[in-house]
Parts: C-alpha cells; sequence; structure tokens
C-alpha cells in the first residue's frame, strides 16, 4: 500500500499535472482588433447641403460640361484639384526602379488585357472622368470637360454614353440636384468592369460587391456597408490607393491599418506573422468568389473567321472555368473561386513600358520588387517586404520582332482605318497604333507571352474562412514557389530526412534481430 | 530473485517526467516538421512550445541535482570493461551467460550506458535545448532580423530528432535484457530492481560499503585528519561520491551498527570506524591502527584470526559470517559475525578490509 502510495506521489500524479499544463496552456493575449480612434465614418445621411434647393441647380442641362460649370461656381478650387488626379490625366508622377522620376498611368503604360489607351480613346472614354476624352481635340486644361457626376451622382441613373459624355437618358437636373459622396456604385460603374466586363481584371473588384453577404467580403457586406473611400481616404481629390499595374513606388497607399491595429490576433505567434506576412495572406483565402475573372488571354489567336465574319463561341472547361474565343480578341479563359498566387513585395514595381526590350518569356510587365533577404536587410528599413497574394493574369500579346518592344496595335476605329477590330490586319494595326503612340514600327511583329501581377486586396473573407497554418506550414504548402528562406512545415533536407530515417530503420531491424537471437537462445538452452 | 533499491525517488521523478516530455516533443515536432497531420499545425506548436518551457525548468532541476550529488560522475565515459559489455550484448547475452557488470545504487550504469547517457544529456539534449530556443526566439522576433538564419538551425534540430527517435527504440528494447524482461522498467518505477541472488549480493555488499566508506569519512573529518587516504587506488571513481548525496544513508548506516576495518598485508590496522571501536573499546584496545590484529586477544582468538586473516589474504578468498569472539573487560566474552575481501594494489593482494556486525547474546 504504502509503495503504490509512494509510486502515485512520484510518478504518476506529477506526470498527469505536467502533462495537462503542457497541452492545455495557452499563452494568448487580449488584443483590441480595430484602434477606434483610427476609424472616422463618413456620415453620408447628413451631407451639409439639400442641393435640390440651389437656385442654381434648377436648369435644364443639355451638356455635361453646363452641369460642371455650375458646380465650379460654388466649387471654385475643385476642378483644379481634381486636374491633378490621375482620374483625370491617367498619369501620375512616380519614382521607378532606376530613382527617377516618370511620368505613368493607363495613357501610356501596356497591359495584357487591352493593352493600351492611345489610339483607342474612343473606347476607353466610357471610364474616363471628362467629357469628350476620345476625341482629337480633347481639352484637359479646361475645368468644364471634368465629369463630376460620375463620381458624385447619388440618384443611381448616371450613366456614361458615346464619347465619355453623359448617356442621353440621363435627366442631368435631377442627377445634379441629388449629388452627394461617392459610394461604391461611382467607383464600380468603371473599377468593377476594367478589361471589358464584370471582375474580368481585378478579380476582386466587381459588380457583387454592391451587395453581398458577410461571405463574399467582410467589409463591404449590407451589414457593415463600408464604402470605397473609407479606406481609399480622399483628400482635396487625392484619392489613396495604388494599382501596381500603373504604380511603381511605396506611397499612398491604402492599408489594413489604417482601422486596424498591428496586433489584431489574440495570438502572439500570430501577430508576430506581421512582419512577414501581408493581413491580405491569409484573410483573402480565394478570389473572383461570385463571378469569374478572366486569367488567360491569347490575343494571338484572334482573326478567324467564319464565312468572312468575326464569330464568337465559348464552353465550360470546369465547374469553375470558362474558355471564351472571339475574332476580336482571340482566346480568353475565366475562372472563379481561385486560388491566389503569392509574391514577396515591398511596395516598389519595375513597370515594363513600350520602350523598354523585351528579354524574358513569359514578359513580366509589372514586377512587383521584394524578397525574403529585402525584409531581414536591416540596413534597409525602409524596404520590408511582406508575402502578398496576387491573381497572376497571363496573357499573348503583339511585339515588334525586330525593335524588341512592345507594340500598342489600333484596335478600336472604322474600316480601313487599320483598327484591328475592323480590319483584322495585325500588321496595319501596329502600324496605325505605333504611329499613334509617337514610336517607330520595324514592320515585323509576333506574340510574346505576358504576365502581370494585381495584388488582391478586397473582397476579405470572414475570420472562420482565412488560411489555417497548415495552408502554408505543410508539404503541400500554398508557398510552394516561393524560396530563399526555412518555411516550417514545408521545408526538409533530403539528406537529414533520408538519413534519420535509415537510422531509425537501422536501430529497429537491430532491436528485431537481437531480439530473436535471444529468444531462439533461450529455446536452446532450455 | 531479490530486490535491490536503484533508483531513489527524484530520478524516478526526473526520468518519467523527462520521458513524457520527449515523447510529446517528438509526437507534435514531427507533425510541425510537416511529416503527418495528426493535431493541427498550431495545435501542434502551441503544445510543442509549452513542453519546451517545461522541459527547460526540469533540465535546470536534473543539471543541479546531478552536479550537488556529484551524480554526474556516473556519466562520464569509461574505457573499463567496455569491450566485456560489447561482447556481452554481441555474444554472451545468447549464452544465458552473466552481466559483466553490476549495477548498484552508486553505479547504475555499464560502460556503453555511461557513453550513450553522456552523449544523450550532455551532448544530444542541451544541442536539442539551444537549437530549439533559437528557434522560437527567430520566430518570437519578427521571424527575421535576428542575424541568423532558420534553416541550419531546423536541420540541427530535426537531425537531433532522429537520434533522439532511435535512441527511445533502442532503450525501450535494451530494458528488456535486465533479469526478467520487465525488471528494468519495475525497478524505474518502483526503485527496487528484481536480480538473480549473486547479482544482488554484490550490488547489496556494494551498496553497503559506499555507506560504510562515507560514514568513515565524516567522522576522520571531525577528527581533523585528512580524509583523502580512505580513496585508496582500490577504489573506482564512480563510487566516489560526496557527502551530500549519503546523509540519509549514513545515518542508516549509524543505525545499523556495522562495524569497518582494514588491514595491511603484515596484519597491522590501517583503519577502523566508529562503530567499530565502539564494539572494541568494551576491551579497551585503545587505537587499534597500526597495531597487529592479534592485540590483546586470547589465543584462541587470536588463531581464529589469523586463520581468516591468511585464507583473505593468501589465498585471496572473500570470508562471510565467521564467527569472532572479543574479551570485555568484565570477563565476559561478546561475538560478532565478521566479513572480510582482499585489497588489490596492482593485481597483487595488498591486505584486506571487511566488516563486523554485533552479535547479541
Amino acid at each position: 500500500m504504502k509503495k503504490i502510495i509512494q509510486i502515485l506521489l512520484v510518478i504518476v500524479i506529477p506526470e498527469i499535472i505536467i502533462f495537462s499544463m503542457i497541452a492545455s496552456y495557452n499563452p494568448d493575449i487580449v488584443t483590441t482588433p480595430f484602434d477606434n480612434s483610427k476609424i472616422q465614418r463618413v456620415q453620408r445621411d447628413s451631407f451639409p447641403a439639400d442641393h435640390s434647393k440651389f437656385a442654381e441647380l434648377q436648369k435644364d442641362f443639355k451638356t455635361g460640361q453646363e452641369v460642371t460649370e455650375a458646380c465650379i461656381k460654388c466649387h471654385t478650387e475643385r476642378g483644379k484639384e481634381f486636374m491633378k488626379n490621375e482620374h483625370w490625366k491617367w498619369v501620375k508622377k512616380d519614382t521607378n526602379i532606376t530613382g527617377e522620376i516618370i511620368e505613368l498611368g493607363k495613357a501610356n503604360v501596356p497591359n495584357n488585357f487591352c493593352i493600351g489607351v492611345s489610339s483607342n480613346e474612343k473606347l476607353c472614354s466610357k471610364c474616363h472622368a471628362g467629357y469628350g476624352y476620345g476625341g482629337e481635340t480633347f481639352d484637359f486644361t479646361d475645368q468644364n470637360n471634368i465629369d463630376c457626376l460620375a463620381c458624385h451622382d447619388n440618384s443611381g441613373t448616371y450613366k456614361k454614353g458615346k464619347g465619355g459624355d453623359p448617356a442621353p437618358s440621363v435627366d442631368l437636373k435631377m442627377v445634379a440636384q441629388h449629388i452627394g459622396f461617392p459610394n461604391k456604385e461611382n467607383c464600380g460603374s468603371c473599377h468593377y468592369k476594367g478589361g471589358g466586363g464584370n471582375n474580368v481584371k481585378h478579380g476582386d473588384l466587381e459588380v457583387a460587391l454592391n451587395s453581398c453577404s458577410r461571405e463574399v467580403d467582410v467589409h463591404m457586406n449590407d451589414a457593415v456597408d463600408l464604402q470605397c473611400t473609407e479606406c481609399h481616404t480622399t483628400h482635396n481629390h487625392n484619392i489613396s490607393g495604388n494599382v501596381y499595374t500603373v504604380s511603381t513606388s511605396n506611397k499612398n497607399r491604402s492599408t489594413c491599418t489604417q482601422c486596424h491595429t498591428t496586433t489584431p490576433h489574440k495570438s502572439v505567434t500570430l501577430n508576430n506573422h506581421f512582419a512577414q506576412i501581408a493581413c491580405q495572406t491569409c484573410h483573402i483565402p480565394t478570389y473572383a468568389k461570385v463571378n469569374p475573372t478572366q486569367v488567360d488571354w491569347d490575343w494571338s489567336t484572334a482573326g478567324k473567321l467564319r464565312e468572312g465574319e468575326p464569330y464568337h463561341e465559348e464552353r465550360e472547361i470546369s465547374k469553375d472555368s470558362i474558355w471564351k474565343y472571339g475574332s476580336k480578341h482571340g482566346t480568353g479563359i475565366y475562372a472563379k473561386n481561385l486560388e491566389p498566387d503569392y509574391v514577396w513585395f515591398n511596395g516598389n514595381s519595375d513597370i515594363h513600358t513600350f520602350e523598354d526590350r523585351i528579354t524574358e518569356s513569359p514578359l513580366v510587365l509589372n514586377r512587383l520588387l521584394g524578397s525574403y533577404d529585402d525584409n531581414i536587410d536591416p540596413a534597409d528599413p525602409e524596404h520590408p517586404s511582406k508575402i502578398y497574394p496576387v491573381k497572376i493574369m497571363r496573357g499573348k500579346q503583339i511585339y515588334d520582332y525586330n525593335y524588341k518592344t512592345l507594340i500598342q496595335p489600333h484596335t478600336v476605329g472604322p474600316k480601313g482605318s487599320g483598327a484591328y477590330w475592323s480590319d483584322f490586319d495585325w500588321n496595319e494595326s501596329a502600324k496605325s497604333g505605333m504611329k499613334k503612340l509617337g514610336k517607330p514600327y520595324s514592320g515585323k511583329y509576333d506574340f510574346v507571352a505576358t504576365e502581370s501581377y494585381w495584388l488582391l486586396n478586397h473582397m476579405v473573407s470572414p475570420k472562420e474562412e482565412s488560411l489555417t497554418c497548415e495552408s502554408c506550414h505543410s508539404r503541400d504548402s500554398r508557398l510552394a514557389k516561393l524560396d530563399g528562406f526555412y518555411l516550417p512545415g514545408r521545408d526538409k533536407n533530403k539528406y537529414i530526412e533520408m538519413g534519420g530515417i535509415l537510422f531509425i530503420i537501422f536501430t529497429i531491424l537491430g532491436v528485431v534481430g537481437h531480439s530473436t537471437l535471444r529468444i531462439l537462445s533461450k529455446k536452446k538452452h532450455i | 530473485m531479490k530486490k535491490v533499491y536503484i533508483y531513489r525517488r527524484f530520478e524516478r521523478f526526473w526520468h518519467w517526467t523527462q520521458t513524457l516530455i520527449i515523447l510529446t516533443l517528438a509526437l507534435t515536432g514531427f507533425e510541425i516538421h510537416g511529416s503527418y497531420n495528426l493535431m493541427g499545425f498550431e495545435k501542434a506548436v502551441l503544445i510543442h512550445d509549452n513542453a519546451a518551457y517545461t522541459y527547460m525548468a526540469l533540465l535546470v532541476l536534473i543539471f543541479f541535482w546531478l552536479f550537488i550529488t556529484g551524480e554526474w560522475r556516473m556519466y562520464m565515459p569509461t574505457k573499463k570493461k567496455i569491450f566485456e559489455q560489447v561482447q556481452y550484448y554481441i555474444h554472451g547475452i545468447f549464452n544465458n551467460e552473466e552481466h559483466p557488470t553490476h549495477k548498484t545504487m552508486f553505479n547504475k550504469f555499464n560502460p556503453l550506458q555511461r557513453a550513450t547517457y553522456f552523449g544523450l544529456e550532455f551532448i544530444i539534449i542541451p544541442v536539442m535545448v539551444l537549437s530549439g530556443f533559437m528557434y522560437i526566439y527567430f520566430a518570437d522576433s519578427l521571424l527575421g532580423h535576428n542575424g541568423y538564419a532558420l534553416e541550419p538551425i531546423a536541420y540541427i534540430h530535426v537531425g537531433g530528432a532522429f537520434v533522439l527517435v532511435g535512441f527511445i527504440i533502442a532503450h525501450v528494447y535494451l530494458t528488456t535484457t535486465g533479469y526478467k524482461p520487465m525488471s528494468a522498467i519495475k525497478a524505474m518505477v518502483t526503485g527496487w530492481e528484481e536480480m538473480s541472488d549473486e547479482e544482488a549480493e554484490v550490488a547489496v555488499r556494494a551498496n553497503i560499503q559506499m555507506l560504510m566508506r562515507f560514514s568513515q569519512r565524516k567522522i576522520m573529518n571531525a577528527e581533523g585528519e585528512e580524509d583523502n587516504t580512505l580513496f585508496d587506488e582500490s577504489l573506482s571513481h564512480e563510487i566516489d561520491h560526496t557527502n551530500a548525496m549519503m546523509i540519509d544513508f549514513q545515518k542508516k548506516l549509524k543505525e545499523s551498527n556495522v562495524g569497518y576495518f582494514k588491514i595491511d598485508i603484515n596484519g597491522n590496522y590501517t583503519e577502523v570506524n566508529d562503530v567499530w571501536l565502539e564494539l572494541y573499546s568494551t576491551t579497551n584496545i585503545g587505537n587499534p591502527v597500526g597495531k597487529h590484529i592479534t592485540l590483546n586477544r586470547t589465543d584462541e582468538d587470536k588463531k581464529s584470526v589469523e586463520r581468516i586473516f591468511n585464507k583473505v589474504v593468501t589465498q585471496g578468498k572473500t570470508v562471510t559470517g565467521s564467527l569472532v569472539g572479543r574479551h570485555n573487560s568484565d570477563g565476559t566474552v561478546s561475538y560478532h559475525t565478521i566479513s572480510a575481501s582482499p585489497i588489490y594494489i596492482n593485481n597483487k593482494v595488498a591486505g584486506l578490509e571487511g566488516y563486523i556486525i554485533d552479535k547479541p547474546e
């Protein structure tokens, strides 16, 4: 009895206590995920003045310019502010990889969707925040050309029509009397539709955000209903936020920490990840959750005609992806519920312009800069890299075979103008487009594979759906393609692994052999 | 079969706590490594970290104990009998041969165990703790910016883990090589190890000899004499322990009333302990050191002690339980049993030592 009590006291009870401590202790801390002092929600229903009572707005406006003129009568400085905004010029000054300040934007940077604006302004004017952008004579210095209503219409009835002018059906008087802070429908009227259709370009910005559930977006759903400008804060018409297909430097970004703290999790270990993992990486587990986004655009197959006429066809490849062909556009692949790719990114990018020579295939149009080493280099605290989720858009587009530069094709225009969508002749399209761009064309073209990287920031999922540890810390890691660092759970050294397993196997064999001999010899001795 | 007390309470406590922690660390560690998916990475990391910090605390206790008690000496590798031990495992064990070494409370490990446990407790585990600590520190302080890369640390840690798994397999198997397959494990639980009668006698005698030496050492210290004379070359270093470890056993020795003596090749006493003196002081023998064994004895007794002396010194035999009488000053005779064994120096008999236990009327 005494012996049993002693064993209980010396071994059994201490082990039970120690094991239950080890298995249950959790060093979580109490944290606040939000910093309330940072959050200032716009009071939309208290817009300071009722514009429907203003005498200036009681006219029957004939054109958009007349409305703008009326706006500027009171808002005297706003026009000048807006003309500095990249929504007006479609270029902005930014610092490139060599430190030189350049002007870049939609207007002069090639992409792998519709390739570029130049020579195709008429089509692009649908989304320009001005009236008449497509015309040869568009005056960038005339304030009256600003389209105030595209962003400030709160009636929900404003639409842009031909040449960027208001659509004929719009009642400008009514719209002008119902203006207010931009809401997500205003921003979305252009930003949802980049690339020529809903969600085609970004993959995380689409019409569904206007009214959605928490599962689609924790911020923009019907219950929380954050508007774009609550994160993309705007002062004097300078809107924060970059898209790195047309931005090169780490400034004026919109970030999660505008509202959230840098230690939002209870788990200290998770909070430590903040140093190297962007919030989006875990909290945007999939993108294009409602409607498909385009992931591949092969221009090189365009131009096939049926009985002399362009045609269009599409079919499902799988449950979540569609293959499309059009004589004008070539082949496209659209998909939804996609797992992001992941990159190291330090807020800077290297953008391939029409001047740059092509030295690689696939050609990366906007290389997101950053690496693991960039993060651990204490000499460069300004460039801390984190892992970000991206959509990689792949494509094949026209380039100058001799000059090894990308070509701006002329796509939209009447028959005989060289516009590809009317004439289906790449050579003429290239000639016309490059002439408009003011760059040389050698006369020989080919197609090059290209990639563009689109950071995913929207459609943040509920926390229950965020990535788990195993999403990255496992053999089948989402970060499989990122190298230069050791990731627990993902990485192993094959020699250590093989040596270790062999050591264990030999030990077991030794035990089995030795014990067998012992049993046999025991029998022999008996 | 007899049972001998081998493992003390704290040893059993730390052995099994270490077992629990290492198994927990291995189970969660290989999950973190990506070898399998059992409880999930997050839970595995949490438990692994908790177990690691608990283990650090336990190691502080273990090493404190090992160094304070001097038990660390048991871990020092030795070449003595290592060849015989290897021979035993590859040959003798299959022929029912005796273990070439004996397990006692003061010398628990055979030479192979010494080498293995030395490597384990003083190399592998410190390396694992250090690399593991650097691993946690790396993760805790911003996953970088520390001036060292995780990769080599992780590989050392994983490599060490494989070695430990191999060790556990071999260790568990070798516990079955005791007197009975379960003897060693039972001993680790209860402290009492089952042994054959012969082995038990060796172990008990070694334990008692140690007790006697420590008792004597304490007395000599009290008298202000050099105590290192007690530890001549015939004592192997593994029984050279500190007083602190032995306090409760000294007490037991005194209670057990065992007298110790040592005699040189000429038959002169070189050492006796307090119990010996207590027993003999009834005959006013005085300080016997330097005097011949036949001093103050009757002819009959002279003959019997000389007979024992010759048997041990000239024939190299061990005498146990011989009855010897001693004459008290009031004329009465008391008896004690005497056990003695030869002392070897350079493979030659240099004297004898033994103990006497009073035989009550």
